[in-house]
């Protein structure tokens, strides 16, 4: 870190000292200097303040992983139909819980392949235990291309396409498996992930909404408002959260359809997120109502509202962010929960924990346990969102180095 | 000292009936009531019903009386050790709930437990070594526990354990065992089986603690009087023990508080997962068959352990940490 | 409060750390690839492994064969249970025994003074019961996941093994008066309950008159009892009378006559009619109960064949104990069976079931041989796991036979609210497109692995009503005949979605709501709806609860919904034939409920049915009251006959494989039989006459 910011033109951060910087651009700071920013400035700190918690953000190597991994996933599941091998509907009735298929470059004969390729399977039902066997047939080699020509399909149900990302023509690729009706694990995960991953960002955003209104408002007007909002939040945290959730998914009407109930299961998840969210807006609300710059802005004749939006809510939204961030892994292992429970999503819709619920058994875990990958992503996603949301935070302190 | 928890007492009492409000509310909320589950139940039997006979079942049960009536009832229910009344099950809360509570207590405790014993020394490890290899590595342990589902871990536990270990699967005691006597083997068994919940539920807290324990300690290892006793050549283990962690411990006990609802939302899928005659389990079942009243005092009855177990966790607190003021 | 900071901000360490980290994450990313590279290729690796297990199944005598032979119509060659069980069971003194023997277990009791000799606690000629295989020992424990697998509801009556007759049981004989209107039953002499007092006409009446009879205690009433009475004759026999004949009386009695006998000297203490109603109230609250009535139903609760404690009970078993994860049963005392060496039935002394459990935990249980029978609860899913789980030596899956005419009967509501889905549901070339959009044979493949039979809803093929085209009819799979009769009718896509409308235009949507129960539902509607998808029938889904389905069906509020089609054998299809006649509306069927309600309202509510289901219950009112029985198999065949051409409801498969997973201990029990609610599950195969080898008398 020896590159100075030319935008802000200020010395960067000493490894060792105190954050100088801190001091002019970030109002959150302990401000001493006692003369109020010049008005025009506000643009300056605004703009500077993220500019910095980019920067150090960047330094979090981690969080860039992370960062990357949330990527991925999020542009596979905006356009799920191009990048899943198969459509996550097709059943095969002599493709069964059939097993992952290895992606191979040396055939049965021990020649090498360029090209990676997979085996089709030969399935036997096994006279004695009516168990379905998978031996990989080495006449039916399926080579892997991209951009191959498969079943037509519709983009967003919109766009007519016919290519996929990856596959192969002369048969189904099953890199994941398949689960009891045929069906490819891997696609299927590929399209839960944009319900799953969907449903955590929406809640994120309702949660936003109503954490920043109502803690802004508790932490702004302070008296009775704040004593009322800080009960009600004490009162939510009391109750058990997925306990809580569960008797309110329970109250969805059973025969709500699909994208009802996945608003309506969203909704649940938001109810209960809020509260964190505005304890810490209203801590900061408490911290700035009396900071200089807002007591100056005041001064000057600043509308309230103007105040708010225009000068309290930047100082802290980036901090704000960050604990957003680390709310979406909480909303995606509940939607899972609920789903695995029975009483959140239901198939047809094809999310993370309705996949997980049809792997629930122990049959399962002990003869196909590639139904579980799902378990699989849920991990990856939740623990990419923590990092993230943890180098945010980092990048949003002012103390950080 | 009393007058701060006088106070802190007589704060509960809103905020029970809040809670108990709003849960009443939750619980009004589900289409049918608990007539309807007693009718598929009596069609389940074989019997037809008349109008008449609904209009009986729903004046035995009250459920014709007007809102707030119902409510002072299930509330007023509560002070005289009543939980209410099972529709579905012909019979008093309390005594469904009854041993069930003791097993979740006893997998909340030990979970609590669970969570300290890992949780201490990998804080207080990460943080005096900070940015070590171990470090990272127990860092992402704490993250992964964090991240996996609890009842994914749940299933796959409980698979190991049956294939390696020989744990029968599900249940806290194995079928040879039931209705035996307590004895010691009896005792071990239930422990073969009850680490699993306890694992499972505890995973999930750990993350959080030890990077709360490791950030305090970190602060407080950073501020001058532990610099000045360095100086002054105090041996660096003492040291950290006599004042630094005594303060970073503070988590630990505030924790208590809100590790509660925690554990009684994982009981509530691990339950579920591994069949544990809990409360968890007891829940899903009454939303499963719309006994809301079953489920409201269920939810009632962990909020207000909450409530206890937060209050516990403030007077420990202020009776451990000295700066806190009482006003 | 202190200062507690919540955000574990990272402090600046040692810089000498801090460039050992800096350099570390350098290769995060490709770090981050490498890791979940070798985490999907090891997963990969150990899952190949467990894919392709090969077969593990050690070698053991075996009493079942996996593919055991079958009739071309896919149910049980009837020599697969003994001769004698299709004859009704003979007496000691008819076999010649005259000494009778007990358990062990007793004889301690006995011993200890606790109860009297065997002599005078079996009833005084009992009856003997022939095993499947031989004659057994007493003793032993066995562990169930459900009670009725091997206490099943026994009562006066009792079917045989293909659920059409009728033998005694507790009755020594049921006589039907020649015009059907009076059953004149009597108990077998010296009957006891399983706490000695006698069995008696008395049990009989305080249930009709202080339980059937009360409004407050029944508020159902079932139809075998409506417009009844009881007559009391004698100590031992009593009658039952009706101003209508009653020709199939018996099969209630067969089935459910365990309800109809409670034990009068122990609930009579709880029965406001007999104690003063303060006083029992009272004692009620005392119990936590809100009045006498909650307690009365808690003390006589025989829902899901469970018990109160030691209530007396007639069946081979009593409850004893109740934990959190277990019951205990211990065998009753005062059983009056006997087998053909005299000994005392059950020979099994004590049941555990594992309570508490769901499928999951239970199969996983099965799967590793922890119970001694277990069936109500396993999947035809599962069956590979519970056979590879043989290899352990501790248990055996017999292949039985679900009874169920459909699997998975598809319903829609002909009376609902919405009237362009109506007139859509009356078309009958509607309802054959979606049958013949079915594609069974993919159904039957995929969930059952092909060893159920594919066929349209109807009776059992071994009942005395069946004929061939009933289950042949529109059950093959035809898609392109379905689209057609679609596109006749008027409901073609109108706007290129893809979806059919409906002929006004509107979009055809149409809400399926199903209750998880007994068969694979999910499974099979997952399939069904894809087949209905490719002619263009995009229906959604949504699975409800038990409580929720049935409400909405009292509401009429169901488009359409699914139940199992069971009551179709000869025992139960001739009282309840809910798939065919519009007699019922509940859980189980929401196809007619205003017909249903206009029905049994005798016209003056619900709605009137079309002119052809009159017909079908013109028919039906003469079959339920009509003595001559080839006149009642005529009309039996013209009300299905009305099914097959109407199709009134679509089934799916039938006599689907259900695994039952019995101990290599556990004897006596047949290699095949028919699993549901129309045999009551065990209750024809004579549980009481299964014992365990080398039992060790606990």
């Amino acid at each position: 870190m020896t590159e100075p910011d030319p935008q802000t033109d200020v010395p960067t951060v000493d490894e060792s000292g105190f954050p100088v910087a801190e001091m002019t651009t970030s109002p959150g700071g302990p401000v001493s200097d006692a003369s109020a920013p010049p008005p025009d400035a506000a643009d300056l700190v605004y703009a500077s303040q993220w500019k910095l918690m980019g920067r150090r953000f960047c330094k979090h190597k981690l969080a860039l992983v992370g960062t990357g991994i949330l990527l991925v996933f999020y542009v596979v599941a905006a356009f799920c139909e191009f990048f899943a091998p198969n459509d996550p509907t097709e059943r095969d009735a002599t493709l069964i819980l059939a097993p992952p298929q290895s992606i191979r470059f040396v055939d049965e004969e021990g020649k090498f392949h360029f090209r990676p390729f997979v085996y089709g399977y030969r399935m036997e039902v096994n006279p004695e235990t009516w168990q379905r066997v998978y031996t990989p047939d080495p006449e039916k080699r399926y080579d892997l291309v991209f951009f191959p020509k498969g079943e037509p399909y519709r983009l967003w149900n919109l766009i007519p396409m016919q290519r996929r990302l990856f596959g192969s023509t002369e048969g189904r690729v099953l890199l994941l498996g398949t689960d009891t009706l045929g069906r490819d694990v891997l696609s299927r995960i590929m399209f839960g992930a944009r319900i799953s991953l969907t449903i955590g960002l929406i809640g994120v955003v309702l949660t936003f909404c109503i954490g920043i209104t109502l803690g802004g408002i508790a932490g702004y007007f302070g008296g009775f408002t704040d004593h009322a909002i800080q009960r009600l939040i004490e009162v939510l945290i009391c109750i058990p959260q997925l306990p809580l959730w569960m008797v309110l998914s329970a109250a969805l009407p059973g025969h709500w359809s699909a994208l009802r109930m996945y608003f309506g299961i969203t909704l649940i998840l938001s109810f209960l997120g809020w509260t964190g969210l505005a304890r810490v807006v209203r801590g900061k609300f408490l911290s700035l109502r009396n900071e200089d710059f807002v007591v100056a802005a005041r001064l000057s004749g600043t509308g309230e509202v103007q105040i708010i939006f225009r000068h309290m809510v930047p100082s802290f939204m980036s901090h704000i962010i960050a604990s957003a961030t680390l709310a979406v892994p909480g909303m995606i292992l509940g939607e899972t929960a609920l789903s695995f429970l029975g009483i959140g999503l239901r198939p047809p819709v094809i999310s993370w924990g309705v996949l997980l619920q049809q792997a629930q058994n122990f049959q399962s875990v002990a003869m196909a346990p590639w139904l579980l990958y799902p378990g699989l992503f849920v991990i990856i996603v939740v623990l990419a969102f923590n990092v993230v949301g943890d180098g945010l935070r980092d990048a949003a302190d002012p103390y950080a180095e | 000292m009393f007058n701060y928890i006088a106070r802190r007492i007589l704060l509960m009492i809103p905020t029970l009936v809040a809670i108990s409000m709003l849960i009443f509310f939750l619980i009004q909320l589900p289409p049918g009531d608990a007539i309807t589950s007693r009718l598929a139940q009596l069609q389940a039997e074989g019997s037809e019903i008349s109008e008449e006979a609904i209009a009986a079942l729903r004046a035995r049960f009250y459920l014709d009386d007007p809102v707030h009536v119902q409510y002072l009832r299930w509330v007023g229910g509560f002070f005289r050790g009543d939980l209410g009344y099972s529709v579905v099950h012909e019979q008093p809360v309390s005594t469904l709930v009854g041993d069930r509570l003791g097993y979740t207590m006893l997998i909340a405790v030990g979970s609590v437990l669970f969570t300290w014993v890992i949780a201490f020394p990998l804080g207080f490890y990460s943080a005096i070594r900070q940015y070590s290899t171990s470090d990272y590595v127990f860092t992402i342990f704490a993250f992964l526990g964090m991240a996996t589902p609890n009842f994914l871990l749940a299933l796959v536990l409980m698979y190991l354990g049956h294939t390696y270990f020989g744990i029968s699967v599900g249940g806290l005691i194995s079928p040879e065992f039931m209705g035996q006597p307590y004895s010691f083997a009896k005792l071990v068994d239930l422990l073969k089986h009850i680490w699993i919940p306890m694992v499972v539920v505890g995973t999930a807290g750990t993350a959080g603690l030890v990077r709360i324990l490791r950030a305090n300690l970190l602060d407080e290892l950073q501020k001058p009087y532990v610099i000045t006793a360095r100086a002054k050549g105090l041996k660096s283990l003492n040291l950290i023990f006599k004042y630094p962690v005594r303060i970073a411990i503070n988590p630990f006990i505030s924790t208590v508080g809100w590790m509660l609802p925690a554990i009684f939302s994982g009981d509530a899928i691990v339950g579920v997962v591994l069949n544990l005659p809990t409360i968890g389990p007891l829940l899903l079942e009454s939303l499963m068959t719309q006994d809301m009243y079953l489920a409201g005092s269920i939810l009632l009855i962990m909020s207000a352990l909450t409530v206890f177990g937060t209050l516990v966790s403030d007077l420990l607190l202020a009776a451990i940490d000295p700066r806190i003021r009482y006003d | 409060m202190p200062i507690q900071k919540k955000n574990p901000a990272q402090k600046p360490g040692v810089p000498r750390h801090r460039k050992k980290r800096s350099k570390r994450h350098s290769h995060g990313a490709l770090k981050a690839v490498l890791v979940l590279a070798g985490i999907f290729w090891g997963l990969d690796q150990l899952f190949q492994r467990v894919g392709s297990s090969p077969d593990r199944i050690v070698d053991m005598q075996r009493r079942s064969e996996m593919n055991p032979p079958t009739n071309p119509d896919g149910s049980i060659p009837a020599d697969s249970w003994p001769a004698e069980w299709f004859e009704a069971p003979r007496k000691a003194s008819e076999m010649g025994i005259t000494a009778f023997s007990e358990s062990p277990m007793l004889a301690e009791r006995r011993a200890a003074g606790d109860l009297p000799p065997l002599e005078e606690r079996l009833c005084d000629d009992p009856i003997v019961i022939h095993p499947y295989e031989k004659p057994g020992r007493h003793g032993g424990t066995a562990a169930l996941e459900n009670a009725r697998d091997l206490n099943p509801p026994e009562g006066l009556l009792r079917p045989d093994p293909e659920v059409r007759r009728v033998f005694p049981n507790f009755a020594e004989s049921v006589e039907v008066s020649d015009d059907g209107r009076v059953y004149t039953i009597t108990l077998r002499k010296g009957l006891r309950w399983s706490d000695g007092h006698p069995h008696t006409s008395e049990d009989y009446r305080f249930y009709f008159e202080d339980v059937y009879l009360n409004p407050e205690l029944n508020p159902a009433m079932g139809p075998p009892f409506i417009g009844a009475e009881i007559r009391i004759i004698d100590e031992l026999t009593f009658e039952y009378a009706w101003e209508d004949p009653q020709p199939y009386f018996h099969h209630h009695l067969a089935l459910d006559s365990i309800f109809y006998a409670r034990p009068a000297h122990f609930l009579k203490e709880f029965h406001a009619a007999y104690v003063d109603p303060e006083e029992l109230n009272a004692r009620a609250r005392q119990f936590g109960f809100r009045d006498w009535i909650g307690f009365f139903g808690a003390m006589n609760s025989g829902r899901h064949g469970r018990n109160v404690m030691n209530r007396p009970v007639m069946q081979a078993f009593v409850l004893t104990r109740i934990d959190l994860q277990m019951e205990a049963f211990e065998r009753n005392p005062f059983y009056s069976k006997v087998d053909p060496e005299g000994r005392q039935l059950p020979y099994i002394d004590r049941l555990e079931v594992h309570t508490g459990l769901d499928e999951e935990v239970i199969a996983a249980r099965a799967g590793t041989g922890a119970f001694t029978f277990a069936a109500s609860s396993l999947r035809t899913s599962d069956i590979p796991m519970f056979k590879i789980g043989e290899s352990a030596g501790n248990h055996e899956t017999f292949i039985w036979n679900r009874i169920q005419g459909a699997d998975v009967l598809i319903q829609m509501n002909f009376t609902t609210e919405d009237e362009g889905l109506r007139n859509i549901f009356r078309d009958l070339r509607f309802r054959k497109a979606l049958s013949l959009a079915i594609d069974r044979d993919e159904i039957n493949e995929m969930i059952y692995f092909g060893r159920a039979t594919p066929s349209q809803v109807t009776v059992s093929p071994f009942s005395v009503f069946f004929e061939e085209e009933f289950a042949r009819a529109y059950a093959d799979h035809d898609p392109a005949e379905a689209a057609r009769l679609l596109d006749e009718m008027g409901v073609v896509d109108q706007n290129g979605d893809g979806r059919r409308n409906r002929p006004d235009g509107r979009p055809l949507n149409i809400t399926l709501e199903w209750h998880a129960m007994e068969t694979p539902k999910q499974e099979t509607m997952e399939l069904v709806t894809a087949h209905w998808r490719q002619i263009g029938i995009d229906i959604n889904l949504r699975q409800v609860s038990g409580s929720l389905q049935s409400a909405r069906t009292m509401g009429n509020m169901m488009d359409m919904t699914l139940w199992h089609a069971d009551r179709t054998t000869d025992m139960v299809f001739p009282v309840q034939p809910w798939w065919f006649v519009p007699i019922h509306r509940g859980w189980e069927s929401s196809m007619w409920p205003l017909w249903a309600e206009w029905y049994r309202s005798g016209g003056e509510s619900g709605e009137e049915p079309i002119p052809e289901m009159l017909e079908v219950i013109g028919w039906w009112d003469d079959f339920r009251t009509n003595m001559d029985e080839n006149r009642r198999i005529e009309l039996g065949k013209k009300i299905l006959a009305a099914q097959a051409e109407n199709l009134w409801g679509i089934g799916t498969v039938s006599l689907a494989p259900q695994p039952v997973v019995v101990s290599t201990r556990l004897r006596n029990v047949p290699t095949r039989g028919y699993w549901g609610w129309d045999s009551r599950r065990s209750l024809p195969y004579f549980t009481e006459s299964w014992y365990l080898r080398e039992a060790q008398a606990e």
